[in-house]
């Protein structure tokens, strides 16, 4: 060893702290708030200019408002399935506790943005489609997907040993991420009643307005930091939860008896 | 400002999708804050209670 | 990396690849009940017999659309480039049904070439854009799809008309 860390080791200290439950409660109290911060400077702007001022489309009309909320929340709803399994891969094979805790709160979030999307997909077929609901691919897919996330929360629920169940939990994740590129290429593999991507990330120029891009772009990124906000809202909670009885808690208590949190 | 959508036979649609997302949003963000801060009041509560009663015992 | 976690990784690792092999297979295998729709090709390709219900899609051939506003009767010409079918239908029609514009029509064939709908969905593309726009590239010659309702038959559009 040198008499300097290097940035590598630093960097390498700085990551194992965050293993630690006392060093992550604390740390993430000092972020979520930032990160709130960079969600509302995002989202507000966002969503007062996708809702007044983008012009209506040249075929529907005002309904097409509604993607301002239903593409992120259907990106979002599969982003976190993704990060969620990645967490329970770290979790089941290296068994760091954080992971696995972050994996199971994402679980919920995921939940509730495909849950959004869902609806704020039905709604906004039915102006533009004439109907509420079809059984077309992409649809399916999606409704796959919010049963997943619910049998992801239920198992993580039906076994008493925490890790153990944070660990089944995250395998049925690792498993379920099968349909995510199911869910993204159904428009393109099968005849579906649902459109493409209108955004492209891998070729051409998106399908879309500047002035209506620019809004769902905002909200696409403000949702990032809303989850990681929630994400380490919850985790907090889960965390001081489970270790109640252990010493951290009140550690932390005592030595800031300031702090409201 | 662009607020003749509100109007339009569309309206109906997208109030009821800002509705639900909005619900939805809020709780999921709330939800862990208010369980966290109960849990820590719950904590608090204990703590003061172990030290009232060592003090009595001394 | 500990033998231990290496162990574990290549598990896991396999056992996705695994259940991706399986899914991909059944898909495979499941491929033409996944179709939402039939394009008048594969209706041609596949001799659907009529009678038997399923979905139609395609676009709505422009020149083809007729209604009838006592009857609320409706007909038009379904077409995917190649093969075309006319179809009825008796009912509303969506918002966004337009000619050129994508419909999938549910109902059952009553000749080789004829549809009868018992329902009738708009399916929408990807592309948004601002009435402004479209009109613009109306008149630069490129025909956009044109909403059509009873009470305002199309009109040509004018230069004054994309001001307001």
């Amino acid at each position: 060893m040198t008499e300097n860390p290097s940035i590598w080791q630093r960097c390498k200290v700085w990551f194992h702290r965050w293993g630690s439950p006392a060093w992550f409660y604390r740390t993430s109290g000092y972020i979520i708030p930032w990160l709130w911060g960079l969600c509302f400077i995002l989202a507000l702007p966002g969503l007062y200019l996708g809702l007044f001022v983008a012009p209506a489309d040249y075929l529907q009309g005002d309904s097409y408002r509604i993607i301002y909320i239903h593409v992120p929340s259907a990106w979002m709803s599969m982003m976190i399935f993704a990060l969620m399994a990645a967490f329970g891969l770290i979790g089941m094979v290296w068994r760091i506790r954080i992971a696995e805790t972050m994996a199971i709160c994402s679980a919920p979030i995921g939940a509730a943005f495909t849950l959004i999307a869902l609806l704020t997909g039905s709604l906004w077929g039915k102006p533009t489609w004439g109907t509420y609901w079809q059984w077309d691919a992409r649809m399916t897919s999606e409704l796959v997907l919010l049963f997943l996330y619910i049998g992801v929360m239920a198992l993580y629920q039906s076994i008493d040993e925490p890790r153990k169940a944070a660990r089944s939990a995250s395998l049925l994740a690792l498993v379920g991420l099968v349909n995510l590129p199911i869910i993204h290429y159904s428009v393109q593999w099968w005849n579906t009643l649902h459109q493409g991507s209108t955004i492209k990330l891998d070729i051409g120029e998106s399908s879309m307005d500047t002035s209506m891009l620019i809004p769902l772009l905002l909200v696409v990124a403000a949702s990032k930091f809303y989850y990681a906000a929630v994400l380490l809202s919850r985790s907090r909670g889960l965390l001081l939860q489970q270790d109640q009885h252990k010493r951290w808690p009140q550690e932390l208590w005592h030595a800031n008896k300031a702090d409201p949190t | 400002m662009n607020i003749e959508w509100m109007h339009g036979q569309h309206a109906y649609y997208i109030f009821t999708a800002y509705a639900l997302t909005l619900a939805i949003v809020v709780y999921c963000a709330l939800m862990p804050v208010l369980r966290r801060r109960a849990l820590m009041q719950n904590l608090r509560l204990q703590q003061r209670s172990k030290t009232v009663a060592a003090r009595r015992h001394d | 990396m500990t033998p231990t976690r290496k162990r574990r990784l290549y598990l896991f690792l396999s056992l996705f690849a695994g259940v991706s092999l399986a899914v991909a297979i059944a898909m495979y295998a499941l491929q033409d009940n996944l179709l939402y729709f039939q394009s008048p090709s594969d209706v041609v390709s596949k001799q659907i017999a009529s009678g038997e219900k399923f979905r139609l899609g395609g676009l709505v051939q422009r020149g083809t659309v007729k209604r009838d506003p006592q009857t609320l009767l409706a007909s038009f010409d379904v077409t995917d480039g190649k093969q075309t079918i006319h179809v009825e239908y008796q009912g509303i029609l969506p918002d966004l049904f337009a000619e050129g514009q994508g419909v999938i029509a549910h109902g059952r064939l009553t000749s080789d070439d004829h549809f009868v709908a018992d329902d009738v969905l708009a399916k929408h593309d990807e592309t948004y854009m601002a009435p402004e726009v479209a009109d613009a590239l109306e008149r630069a010659g490129h025909p956009v799809k044109k909403k059509i309702s009873d009470s305002e038959p199309p009109v040509t559009t004018t230069p004054d008309s994309s001001a307001g």
